[in-house]
This record gives structure tokens, sequence and C-alpha cells, in this order.
């Protein structure tokens, strides 16, 4: 048995690490935001506010010079007639620079907010466009400030608009808070138009869909690994799309959560409820000498 | 017997349907009681109109604890609700579970449905009653013990709420709603299988133990623990004047909760015990004048006479 061991676990070894190893170069090889970091910050002038950081993952972030346009829009969710909707957008531009180490955006918020961001940099003479999407829960009421500093760029100006962009996007989803497993996502393309969508799920490629009439629906499986995890943990989910001629690739990123109440079973418990009853129901019968009252 | 008691019953009926339409449905209605409810008003019942302040009492244990509360406002405002449950018990004491409690209505609809289909109760021997009596108190410990469990990562996060989790009250009272998720198994993993299991089997026992037995949930009830233990603060008193007690025994047939110390009580004039709902159909049955009263600080509210059952009968007569 030891001998077995000894001469098998290098392998295991290096077969772990080339499969771990397999499904990243693409991944390496292009621009995609990711979520380090979504916390309950305490903020004792404004009550709970959270704080979320995206870092940019970047092909030639230590190698080569540039600069990476940011944009960001954040949707404060308002209360009118007691149903929250969202609030009017606010538009922000920044760049980062692509040789900083790590590139990375913070956002707190005070108050419920919906944020997009994207950006464009261009390394190598490729273009890579990055998006995501994501909310910030808080249980202040009052306005926040949009975004706390950015350590790695100057500050952000508000602009008009969202720049016209190939990107990815969300067009239906059935949850409004969190992504889940479990649950049907719904893309768009929007300024060009591919023909398949790459999938990555924790940093390995798990699915490739194709264009049905514009859109691209991918259904991420339960993860046995997530489902033990808090509901606000998250692994990295990351839709992959070519640009064309080559020019470059565009990425849209989510925080997968666990299905919140995706994976249960009413007939079975309906099934256990009827079985209980009836044990009670018997041992009580049982147990009574008589069970009506005399007449 | 059942005669007797039908003017406070009604009355008491009435309170609970007002507060059950509150409490269960008052959110629709944009009524919000907050989160220091002391009764089973369940947060999982959509459009509900207060919750039940076991959960935040979980959610400020498990939650208070950890370092991003220390300090903040969130944790004052969790404070704030407890200042506000404390005072809710101080000013009503058990009215909470007797008059306004819905899942106490519920099990009192169970109770009036075994009536009329003529099944008699199932009474509980004294001993066995004695030791389910600290079954609530070890739901408390266990509410408030595992929260911090959960905060210092030494338990898994799925038991943050680890009496909501196994509450009837979760399963059965969003069904007045038409939501039946409750009831499923979930296969999320193996604790909230666990966990779904245990309450779908203490709903089934549950449910057959209102049936058959008046107030089965109170006697595990830790909400009811936990506001008897809240009695020093609490104005609301159960009172016997031990001198002016006939024996009859009225008060101990008629309790819902098979509660003799009130008849048994030979010293003290506090006859309140930690399983009483304060429903008050022990003074309202006693025929002796003066020998059971309900005292609210310095006032008394209602003292038990003969003139006022044989006027209950009286004008039960007329109803007639």
């Amino acid at each position: 048995m030891p001998f077995i061991f000894k001469t098998s676990f290098p392998v295991i070894l290096l077969a772990l690490s080339t499969s771990l190893r397999a499904d990243t170069p693409e991944l390496d090889a292009i621009c995609w935001w990711k979520m380090i970091g979504q916390t309950a910050a305490q903020d004792s002038a404004q009550d709970m506010g959270m704080s979320a950081t995206l870092k940019l993952d970047c092909p030639a972030d230590k190698n080569a010079s540039g600069k990476v346009e940011v944009y960001y829009r954040i949707r404060p969710w308002e209360r009118v007639d007691n149903v929250l909707k969202y609030g009017p957008p606010k538009v922000f531009r920044k760049f980062l620079e692509t040789n900083e180490n790590p590139s990375i955006l913070d956002f707190y918020s005070g108050q419920y907010e919906n944020i997009e961001v994207w950006a464009k940099a261009k390394i190598n003479g490729k273009t890579y466009f990055s998006g995501t999407v994501f909310n910030n829960y808080a249980r202040g009421e009052k306005d926040n400030p949009h975004s706390k500093s950015s350590k790695t760029s100057k500050v952000s100006e508000a602009v008009s608009s969202m720049p016209q962009w190939p990107i990815l996007g969300i067009s239906r989803y059935p949850n409004f808070y969190y992504v889940q497993t479990g649950q049907s996502i719904t893309l768009e393309s929007s300024g060009f138009s591919p023909e398949t969508v790459r999938v990555y799920q924790d940093k390995k490629s798990v699915a490739v869909i194709h264009n049905q009439e514009g859109q691209f629906q991918y259904t991420p499986p339960h993860d046995a690994e997530l489902s033990k995890l808090k509901f606000s943990d998250y692994k990295d989910l990351v839709f992959i799309a070519d640009l064309p001629s080559n020019a470059g690739q565009v990425s849209f990123y989510l925080p997968l959560h666990r299905s919140y109440r995706g994976q249960t079973d009413l007939k079975g418990g309906l099934m256990v409820l009827a079985g209980s009853i009836l044990l009670a129901l018997g041992w009580v019968v049982l147990k009574n000498r008589s069970f009506r009252w005399r007449t | 017997m059942a005669y007797m008691i039908e003017r406070i019953e009604r009355l008491r009926a009435f309170a609970q349907h007002i507060s059950f339409v509150i409490l269960m449905y008052g959110g629709r209605f944009g009524i919000n009681l907050g989160p220091a409810v002391p009764c089973f008003a369940c947060p999982f019942v959509t459009g509900c109109g207060g919750y039940c302040y076991l959960m935040g009492l979980q959610g400020f244990i498990g939650f208070g604890m950890s370092a991003a509360a220390a300090g903040s406002l969130w944790l004052f405002t969790a404070l704030g609700w407890m200042v506000v449950f404390i005072v809710l018990v101080a000013l009503l004491g058990k009215i909470w579970c007797g008059w306004l409690c819905p899942f106490g209505l519920v099990q009192d609809w169970l109770s009036a449905l075994r009536r009329k289909l003529g099944v008699r109760e199932r009474k509980i021997s004294l001993q066995t009653a004695q030791y389910l009596g600290y079954v609530k108190y070890f739901f408390l410990g266990y509410l408030i013990i595992i929260p911090p469990l959960v905060t210092a990562e030494i338990l898994p996060p799925d038991f943050y709420l680890p009496f909501c989790s196994i509450c009837p009250g979760k399963s059965l009272l969003p069904l007045f709603v038409g939501e039946t998720r409750y009831l499923a198994l979930d296969y999320t993993n193996n604790i909230t299988f666990a966990l779904s299991l245990t309450l779908l089997i203490f709903t089934g026992i549950t449910l057959v133990g209102m049936f058959f037995k008046e107030r089965f949930f109170c006697i595990f009830c830790p909400l009811l623990a936990l506001i008897h233990l809240l009695k020093p603060l609490s104005g609301l008193r159960l009172v016997k004047n031990i001198s002016a007690c006939t024996g009859c025994g009225n008060c101990r047939r008629i309790c819902p909760m098979d509660i003799e110390a009130v008849y048994l009580e030979q010293k003290k004039a506090d006859v309140q015990t930690a399983e009483c709902l304060n429903c008050f159909q022990c003074a309202e049955t006693c025929p002796s004048d003066a020998a059971l009263g309900i005292d609210f600080y310095r006032f008394r509210l209602f003292s038990s006479s003969r003139s006022h059952t044989i006027n209950t009968i009286a004008w039960l007569g007329k109803q007639k």
C-alpha cells in the first residue's frame, strides 16, 4: 500500500495540476472581471452598507503598459408607493492602468444598488471587452456616494451614457437578487453577433452555448461544493464570445450563488408529513382507552 | 362548564381573530409591527404584519456577535427592538400567547373541530407534563446557543436560524396565504435535508397533538419560556386568595394547559406558572368571590365572583 501510494502520488498530483490548468489558458489570455469580495460593511454614520471589490484580470497586466477604459452604471433602488423600483441611473467613467497589479475597483453602497461595470482594454493589438453586473444590498435609506476610491486610477467622472461597445448581458433572469444554480440565464449580445458563447464555471470550461435567435441560454447546474457554502458565497461564472476577424474577445462575469430553494421536493415532503401524521395518530389512538366521549 | 366560559371565550376569540388578520395579512395593507412581536407572527408568511421576535433574537445573537456589527447602527437598532419586545411583554405579558398569537388560534381551531367531532381531549399525566415543560427551555437554549456558533464558523451556515428551521409555525402558517414551499424536503445539502425532515416530522406530530390536546404546541413554545423569564418585568399577574378558595377544581378542569398549580397552591398568592397563557378562563369560571383575580401592577382588572358566574349563565340563557 505505501508503495502504491508513493508511486501513484506524484502521478495524481501531476494529473490534478494538468487537469486544473487544462481549462484556464483561455481565461488567462483575456480580460475578465472577477468579484474578489462582497461583504456587509459597517458604517456607523449610515447604518449597514455593502462593499464589493472587483478585479480586472488582464493577460498583460504585469508586462505591458496601457489604459483600460471603464464605465459603470449605478442604479439605486427607490421605494415608490411601497414598491422597490430602479431609480435614475448614474454613469461614470474612469481609467485603470493595465500594468498595475491588481487592477481593482471598490464599490461601496449605503443603499440597495444595481451596478453594471464595463471595461475596454487594448493589449497586444487585441481588444478585450469585459462586463459584469451585481447587486449591493444595504440597509441605509439615505443617498450615498456612488463609489469609494479606486486604488489604481484617477477619480471617476460622470458621463451621460454608457458607450456602444460590443457586450454580452443578461436579457432575462427569473431571480432578482442573486444568480443561482439551477435557474436559467438568458444572455443577449449587443454590438456584435457571435455564433457561440463559451461558459466557464469556477475557471473550468463547462459548456458552449449556441446562438438561438440572438439569445444564449444557460442553466448552471447545482454544485455540491457551493451548496455547502453560505448564500452570500459564490463561484465565478464567465461567458466568453469572440469578436469578428479575431479582433479580440468579449467576456461577461457573474458571481454564481447556491440555489436558494431550487433543490426541494414538495411531493417527498408531503409524504414525510403524511407519514408522521399517521404514526402520531396511530400512537394516540392506540394509547387512548376510549377515543370518544361517552354519551 | 362550556356555557360558563362562553362570554370570555367570545371576547378572546374576537381578539384572536383580529390579531390573526393583522399579523398574517397586515403587510398587504401596509401594516408592519416590526420584528419584535412576542407571538408567532411568522416572517415566512408573505405579507405578514409583523415578525415573531424569536427570529429577530436568533439574528441578533448570531450577527450581533460578528465583528461587522460591533458599534454599528444595526446593533443599536437590534437593541432597540429588544427593548420594544421587553416593553410589549411588560405591558401585556402572556396575553400575547392566550389572546393574540396566530398559531395559538390555529390550535384553538383544531380543538374546536375536535369538540365538534365529539372526540375527547387527550390528557397528559402530571409527570409527563412536568418533563415536557422543560422542552421549551431546551428549545430556547438551542436557539440562543447555535447562532453564535454559526457566526464563529464552528457550525455550517445552514444553522443560521436554528429554531425557525424546525418550527412548525414556519410550515403551517404560510399555508394560510397559499404557500406550500415550506412543506418540501430540501436536498441542497445534508444539513438542509436533516432540518427540513425534522421540520416535517415536528409538523406532523404537532398537527396531531394540536388536534387531541388543547394548546399542544404551547407546551414546547420557547417564546412562552422567554416571556415567562421576563415575568418579573411584567405587571400582569394571576392572583389567588387562598382563604376564599373553596377548592371546587373548576380552574383545574377548564385550563387548556392542564395547570394544577392554581388549584393546588396553598401558600403563594401569585399562581401564574410558566405554562400559563393568561387566557383567564380559570378566573372567569371561579365561582368564589375574589378567590382568583387578575392584577396589572396594583390595579385589579378582574376578580372572580359568584354573581359574575351566575350573570354569565343568565346572559347565555337569554342568548338561547
